[in-house]
């Protein structure tokens, strides 16, 4: 007792003094509410009471909001959003504002790694970077010099922008086609149907702001979804602040999430029936001639039956008389008015085939109305038809590239870096197959395809895998088939990880060279697309970087001159600064946008866009048809003619008409419904980052997450769980083909009986040791979409028990 | 116990006396030909809110409220001046759910006051229900007494990893443990505007403050607006005739100064 109060009256002074704003002179280090901090490289110096505020760009997920951080004597204090900021004009969500807990995390790698000792045994010893790039780069010069450079695995977890250019620049100087980014487990759907529908390989836009009506497919608009803090913006105002009145959000989804609950109609589906539904509503469009049919006359392909003129025959001219057949191709119209009528669309997906007219007669009458595919909603066996089939709605409503409509993305005027020279080894290399099977027969319509990486590691085929890079990832945690990842990559010569914190994957790296934090760092950002306008942010150290980590883009750099050769060329500048102010050069020179500075010095308009935290235009060109689709046909394409070309080339046996247009086929499930009686769903919140909100107490302690915060918890319905016998909070064990996990039951009336529900992104922090199933992805059944490798987020089913594993 | 309740007497009265009187933490500069004291008060429009939490994060991080970790967090300990109230309707499929994002209401009439044994809580003159931890005894009255249940006690010592403690705000003191602490209004911000237009030579103007407290800064939807219900122009009085406005239990005469705007569902 005597202790406690002695301990207590301390703090009571440490309190009172602070409050009363009076100088703190011999306070205990000990003392938990000392306002005394610690030195940090940045407060050396600072002037008492010194503050300023920084702009810069957050990085807690893709999507570029612009934020100002508070710093005080050197420190950074807080982040808030940029007012000015197109992208979330001075809001920020709670993943932005934890980002302070992840520059400060105690957890942090503080120097360059190397293994010392077992591979996976987490035993390190100091290097310096000069050691560990020498190193690094001779191990990758000697690969390259056996003529095995196609062996090196860049897994890049950096969706779009110069990061990621200056890592698929890294692949084809030093000779791999394996730069493989994680888009086949996240929005790998929705970005193959505007690629080969739409002509472009990047995510749709939306023009917001002028828009009448909202479809999310399994969009989960308010939670994870790379636009979420600029749409709440917007949604405010297209509820409260429109003089036409109210825009619907009508939210179709199996579960009641935050956004279902949000929307102004919620409508439950049958997981991985979403492009049913989609054709559906197509059908109701098509019979009632509701669709836009100036829209779809002029600018689309494929919308009726057609006939491909024949190749023309060698020696043409010369035979006379036997006219060459033609070709007929099924048509969009004829496919949907034949296999998709409401009622059989009811019987698929559970929604009635009133809610389906109704919806398709509200999206008519409301335009510009738009339909919103979410990666997750096409994340299933059959991805791409899903994808394709929503896209194709709006193509029928005639918003495509109009005002409030889907826009593409317009490329900012960045100048291009001087293209690379390959030299052999890096062409050879660069040509052979990828190990991930995309583009190949494996998956001839996929870009990349992430969960396969760990098969073709550990049966060395096509070819074996020399050296493995991992930036922005964590596939042991974030992917199926955690236990086979941990395997293959301690199958891998040379394993090299850029985390800034311990996970479960850099365990098992040879070197690890963390990176920077994105508040220690400066780089330019091309977030994902929003509303299609093209935004350049600048992303700057708010402090002095607290350890001797270093930014990846600079360790590239270095690594290229250490691996020397036509890759040590390619890589020219001093620094990653100096490589992004030759980019910036040509947004100078573009003479628009916000920072407009054309005769100033670079360093003067570094400057100017510093304040500001970046470059965008205010204005987006609509109805460009000359360049809107650049697809084979020039037009907006229903039959994608790109798809039946990849096909021809690849697999031919495989091409048929109804895979290059939006189709549905039932969906696999994994596991027989006997034995595993639960449909899987896995959710992502708002606190989901990739790689999850484990590491970040903020986000775990989110009002929402309640108690279990800090488990992981699975949400079960009421009359499922009197069944189990299993009580709010108990555990239980979900099992499915894939793995079992001990997690917290959660009674939740937002699932369907019979189905339950994961959040995503929680588990153990800091990471297990030695985890055969370190995350929730480990229930997963790891299966694709058969061309397109789209993984199948949909598509496992588990038996739960009570109790623990 | 008896020397330690001379030792915090003494000490309270010390502090009191050279700092902490309300009157100095409050009303220290009066706005410049105001007619009338501010009543200070806060709108948030539900049909705005989408859940997200970035309010309540933006909260702790401005007012150095501790992470609550595993132990807290599991007994329903955690601190969150603004959190998010969920109230679940239905069953499958037929579900209703609101969100109700909750700072402290500072009731005009707050029964929280009316308890404390020891005058560490108070209504100042321009409404805010304040806090004086150095005066509080911890036992609790208050929290009890909360009809919306927006008091916290302090049952540990707060944790912060020493880089964590790099992030503490220093306009904003920490809180021992066995004391209650609550929403300020964000009173450091409030009184740093007012210190900055009075330095302008200006009187605080509705734009100054709308977006003032943390959350309401934060709030990427906009749906928390913060001004002075007693100024008619001002962005929260014009909300507070809306058809939507209604209060928390207002039935209970506690006059919460925080309205909420009723939620909305798209009509044909």
């Amino acid at each position: 007792m005597a202790d406690n109060l002695l301990s207590r009256r301390d703090l009571l002074r440490a309190a009172g003094l602070a409050s009363g704003g009076l100088l703190l002179a011999g306070c205990d280090r000990e003392d938990p509410y000392s306002p005394k901090k610690p030195e940090v490289p940045g407060s050396r110096g600072a002037a008492r009471g010194e503050e300023k505020w920084v702009a810069t760009t957050c990085a807690q997920c893709p999507a570029g909001c612009g934020i100002r951080v508070r710093v005080v004597e050197g420190r950074a204090v807080k982040i808030e959003g940029n007012p000015a900021h197109p992208v979330n004009r001075g809001g920020i969500g709670p993943k932005g504002q934890s980002g302070a807990q992840l520059l400060y995390h105690p957890d942090r790698i503080r120097e360059p790694r190397m293994r010392d000792g077992a591979r996976g045994a987490g035993k390190w010893k100091t290097i310096s970077w000069d050691d560990a790039i020498a190193q690094i780069g001779k191990e990758l010069g000697d690969l390259r010099a056996r003529g095995e450079a196609r062996g090196l695995v860049i897994l890049d977890g950096d969706p779009r922008g110069p990061m990621r250019e200056l890592w698929e620049r890294f692949a084809l100087a030093y000779g791999t086609p394996n730069h493989i980014d994680h888009r086949a487990a996240s929005d790998g759907g929705k970005l193959l149907a505007m690629t080969y529908m739409h002509g472009v390989a990047d995510l749709p836009a939306y023009d917001w702001a002028s828009t009448r009506y909202v479809v999310g497919f399994g969009a989960s608009l308010f939670e994870s979804w790379c636009q979420t803090i600029h749409l709440m913006r917007v949604s405010s105002l297209l509820r409260r602040g429109m003089p036409g009145g109210r825009v619907k959000f009508v939210q179709i989804a199996p579960r009641f999430s935050v956004t279902a609950a949000k929307a102004d109609e919620w409508v439950p589906i049958e997981p991985a029936t979403y492009g049913a539904l989609a054709l559906g509503i197509a059908h109701v469009l098509l019979r009632e001639n509701l669709y836009d049919r100036e829209f779809v006359a002029t600018h689309t392909f494929g919308f009726e039956n057609w006939e491909e003129e024949p190749a023309a025959a060698p020696g043409e001219g010369g035979a006379v008389g036997a006219p060459a057949l033609k070709k007929a191709h099924r048509g969009f119209r004829d496919l949907v008015m034949a296999d998709y009528a409401p009622d059989k669309v009811a019987k698929i997906t559970g929604v009635s085939a009133e809610t389906i007219d109704r919806l398709a007669h509200e999206m008519a009458a409301n335009r510009p109305a738009v339909a919103i595919a979410d990666g997750g909603a096409a994340a299933a066996t059959n991805g791409l038809g899903t994808a394709m089939a929503i896209h194709a709605l709006n193509a029928l409503l005639g918003n495509l590239e109009r005002p409030g409509g889907m826009v593409a993305q317009k490329p900012a005027p960045l100048a291009p870096w001087k293209p690379v020279e390959p030299d052999d080894a890096a062409r050879a290399g660069a040509a052979a197959p990828r190990v991930d099977g995309a583009g190949a027969a494996r998956f001839p319509l996929a870009r990349s395809a992430i969960q396969a990486v760990p098969e073709a590691i550990l049966s060395g085929n096509p070819y074996p895998v020399g050296a493995l890079f991992l930036y922005k990832s964590n596939p042991i945690y974030s992917k199926p088939d955690g236990a086979r990842w941990a395997k293959a990559l301690a199958k891998v010569p040379l394993v090299v990880s850029f985390s800034p914190l311990p996970d479960e994957s850099t365990r098992w790296a040879d070197f690890v060279l963390p990176d920077h934090t994105y508040l220690e760092r400066w780089e330019l950002v091309e977030p994902v697309p929003s509303f299609g306008r093209p935004v350049v942010n600048v992303r700057q150290p708010v402090v002095q970087p607290l350890y001797k980590t270093l930014a990846t883009g600079d360790a590239l750099v270095r690594l290229a001159k250490a691996v020397g050769g036509a890759t040590g060329e390619a890589f020219p500048w001093e620094t990653w600064k100096k490589a992004l102010e030759e980019r910036l050069a040509g947004v100078q020179k573009s003479g628009v946008g916000s920072v407009v500075d054309v005769d100033a010095k670079m360093a003067k308009y570094t400057k100017a866009l510093e304040k500001a935290g970046g470059w965008w235009l205010d204005e987006y060109a609509f109805e460009q048809w000359a360049t809107a689709f650049p697809t084979p046909s020039g037009k907006f394409e229903f039959y994608s003619q790109t798809i039946a070309q990849a096909l021809a080339k690849v697999a031919p046996d495989r091409l048929r008409d109804e895979v290059c247009l939006p189709h549905w086929e039932p969906p696999r499930f994994a596991g027989e419904a006997e034995k595993y009686p639960f449909t899987l769903l896995l959710a992502r919140g708002i606190e989901y980052a990739e790689g999850g909100a484990r590491h970040l107490p903020w986000l775990r302690e989110l009002p929402l997450a309640g108690r279990y915060a800090w488990r992981e918890r699975v949400e079960v319905h009421p009359d499922d769980a009197a069944r189990l016998e299993v009580a709010e909070g108990e555990a239980v064990t979900v099992e499915s083909p894939a793995g079992a996990r001990e997690l917290r039951a959660h009674l939740s009336t937002s699932v369907r009986p019979g189905t339950v529900c994961v959040p995503l992104g929680h588990g153990p922090w800091p990471p297990e040791e030695n985890a055969a199933t370190p995350g929730s992805y480990s229930l997963l059944v790891n299966q694709s979409d058969a061309l397109a490798g789209i993984l199948a987020l949909q598509g496992t089913r588990v038996r739960v028990r009570k109790g623990g594993a | 116990m008896d020397s330690r309740r001379t030792w915090i007497g003494k000490f309270a009265g010390v502090v009191a006396a050279a700092a902490l009187s309300p009157r100095r933490l409050f009303s220290a500069s009066k706005p410049e030909g105001a007619a009338k004291k501010p009543r200070w008060g806060m709108v948030i429009d539900l049909d705005k809110c989408t859940g997200c939490g970035g309010c309540v994060v933006a909260c702790r991080a401005e007012n150095n409220v501790p992470v609550a970790g595993p132990d807290n967090t599991g007994r329903d300990r955690s601190i969150r001046w603004m959190d998010i109230l969920t109230v679940n309707e239905g069953r499958y499929p037929d579900l209703r759910r609101q969100f109700f994002p909750t700072p402290c209401n500072h009731c005009q009439e707050a029964p929280c006051t009316k308890v404390c044994p020891v005058g560490a809580t108070f209504r100042n003159e321009e409404g805010i229900v304040a806090q004086i931890w150095a005066r509080c005894i911890g036992c609790r009255y208050c929290t009890t007494a909360c009809p919306y249940t927006r008091r916290y006690f302090n049952w540990s010592a707060p944790q912060w990893s020493e880089e964590a403690r790099s992030l503490l705000n220093p306009d904003v003191a920490l809180r021992p443990k066995g004391v209650v602490e609550k929403c300020t209004f964000c009173h450091h911000r409030l009184r740093a505007t007012r210190e900055n237009a009075r330095a302008e030579g200006r009187p605080l103007a509705d734009a100054d403050v709308r977006k003032l407290p943390a959350c309401a800064q934060s709030c990427p939807a906009d749906a928390i607006t913060f001004g002075d219900l007693n100024d008619p122009e001002s962005q929260v009085s014009l909300f507070e005739k809306s058809p939507r406005a209604f209060r928390l239990q207002e039935e209970l005469g506690t006059h919460p100064k925080v309205i909420y705007l009723r939620e909305g569902k798209w009509k044909e």
